[in-house]
């Protein structure tokens, strides 16, 4: 066991895998994330507290891909729960929805409801073809009423003009 | 101590001048000769992606009831033949029983019962909202990849194969798995758990194939052409695996080490924290990634927290150990020369205060860690 250890040592900073606890001084929450967060690695955590809101800020600043709230390990345990790290810890996960799912590839997939088999009509661009568009998103997209209805009046009136010029043509 | 003082981890990838065909296998705690396994070279590699593809039509297709059938066969398995998977464990990678049964056993047993009770949910198809597109309706399809290609490490030599080949079956893959060399001799053993799975339910023994070898085996399962691989080990050793893949665009997951901070607060519990602190170091001699590898202790609380680890009582050996390798390591023999290493280099300050530094191969002294349970 290795007492009175700094940041700043070797041992601090590179994995170990061994037998070895090497205990650190930190003043306090704000030190003890600088510390907790100030290696490449970032694959569990643990914190031993009583406070819940002191476990939330925890939970919430360290960088790693668990934090355990007063048991070591536990979270491995709960296969619910994704697996892995962040930095020099790695990246993907195992376990859980997550780790099930990186073993899948998945597959956007867009069908018909109904059997109707109409070309949404994209090409040729005809005149005003644009403009039409344009109404189309302001009616859909803008934001409040007022824009909306500015976009449908828009729409209408290209709808018209197109409608007109077809009938001219004939 | 200089960055270039320190001592190098002979775990690191080493290539041999010459390819051996075999691996000399050992049991790390008495060092006892376990035989010899041979190694799947590129070839052997590839024949068995081959097969695992082909087969893995037939499983793709298969239903989730028939895939949950599979797992209950495994896990019927792994409880009924505890102790002997316990016992081939221990032999291999020189652990306690008792880690063996909580830390391979258990995790295994827990893995396949959420996988057969969850698994489906997660992997079904998932309904979209239509969007602007309401004349649509948008899924989701949670597809299978193909071949999964697994290389593992050594600490957990029967989770490290379970844990990962379980989802990885459940998605509908096959699976080929590049097990350590550092405990080779188990393998077969692990092998019998699928074989027997498979065929009790009608399906090809190729869906899972463990494969034997050094670094070069694992390599070989990038170009092998699977369809994701899974790598747990070394920072170094992954970025090879990196390497390797950018060659076929094979996606990757890593999972690499870890420095994982274990923080006392003022307000902690203290005998909970130090109970924590204890299995966090020393669990499996600190062999796991996620080993609580810096404990950081709040100013207030860090002298009674200090006592408290190295109180006398957590130094004694257990009356249950039933191996003399109390605080034998799962690694390769050169691992013990590298603690050393590290324990002799003078550390700036930090001071020790177990007299554990008398790191004997396979003996555990009256003095030694609390590991020693576990």
């Amino acid at each position: 066991m290795l007492v009175d250890v700094t940041p700043d040592m070797p041992i601090m900073q590179e994995e170990l895998f061994g037998p070895v606890m090497c205990i650190a001084r930190v003043s306090g929450e704000a030190q003890a994330l600088e510390v907790a967060n100030g290696t490449r690695f970032g694959l569990g955590s643990t914190v031993m507290t009583t406070s819940f809101s002191r476990a939330r800020r925890f939970v919430e600043a360290l960088r790693a891909g668990s934090t355990s709230i007063n048991d070591f390990g536990l979270p491995y345990m709960n296969m619910a729960l994704p697996f892995g790290g962040v930095g020099g810890s790695g990246f993907g996960r195992l376990n859980g929805r997550e780790g099930l799912r990186a073993c899948t590839v998945p597959k956007a997939v867009l069908e018909d409801r109904l059997p109707l088999h109409m070309p949404s009509k994209v090409f040729p661009v005809a005149p005003l073809d644009y403009e039409l568009f344009r109404g189309v998103l302001r009616a859909l997209y803008g934001r409040g009423a007022s824009s909306k209805l500015k976009g449908g009046a828009e729409l209408a009136v290209t709808l018209r003009s197109k409608l007109s010029a077809r009938l001219r043509s004939r | 101590m200089h960055m270039s003082e320190t001592p190098t981890d002979p775990n690191r990838a080493a290539h041999p001048a010459r390819e051996p065909r075999v691996i000399e296998c050992e049991d790390p705690a008495t060092g006892a000769s376990l035989g010899f396994v041979p190694v799947d070279g590129p070839e052997g590699v590839r024949r068995a992606v081959e097969a695992a593809r082909a087969a893995q039509t037939a499983w793709a297709e298969a239903s989730f009831t028939a895939r949950r059938r599979v797992l209950g066969r495994i896990l019927e398995h792994v409880v009924t033949h505890a102790d002997e998977l316990v016992e081939i464990v221990c032999r291999d990678a020189g652990k306690t029983r008792e880690n063996a049964i909580m830390g391979e056993i258990w995790p295994v047993l827990e893995k396949l019962r959420w996988t057969m009770a969850q698994g489906e949910r997660h992997l079904r198809p998932e309904r979209m909202p239509s969007g602007i597109f309401p004349h649509k309706r948008a899924s989701i399809r949670y597809a299978p990849r193909g071949v999964v290609g697994i290389v593992a490490p050594w600490n957990y030599p029967l989770q490290n194969v379970l844990g990962p080949a379980i989802p990885a079956l459940f998605a509908g893959n096959a699976v080929v798995l590049k097990v350590s060399e550092a405990v080779a001799f188990s393998s077969a053993r692990f092998q019998r758990i699928f074989d027997e799975a498979f065929e009790a339910e009608g399906f090809s023994r190729d869906l899972v194939r463990l494969v034997n070898g050094f670094v070069p085996t694992g390599a070989a399962l990038v170009g092998a052409g699977v369809d994701l691989l899974i790598f747990t080990g070394s920072m170094e050793n992954g970025k090879k695996i990196i390497a390797e893949s950018a060659e076929t665009l094979t996606p990757v997951i890593l999972e690499l080490g870890g420095k994982d901070p274990l923080i006392v607060c003022d307000d902690a519990a203290l005998p909970q924290a130090v109970h924590a602190a204890l299995v966090g170091v020393f669990i499996a001699a600190g062999q796991n990634c996620m080993a609580a590898e810096r404990v950081l202790v709040f100013d207030a609380v860090y002298d009674d927290f200090v006592r408290g680890v190295t109180a006398p009582s957590c130094g004694r050996a257990r009356p249950w150990e039933t191996r003399p390798s109390t605080w034998a390591p799962a690694s390769p023999r050169p691992r013990w020369r590298w603690w050393s290493a590290w324990w002799r280099t003078p550390s700036r300050g930090g001071r020790a205060r177990s007299s554990a530094a008398s790191v004997g191969r396979g003996r555990g002294t009256s003095s030694s860690p609390p590991c020693s349970w576990t």
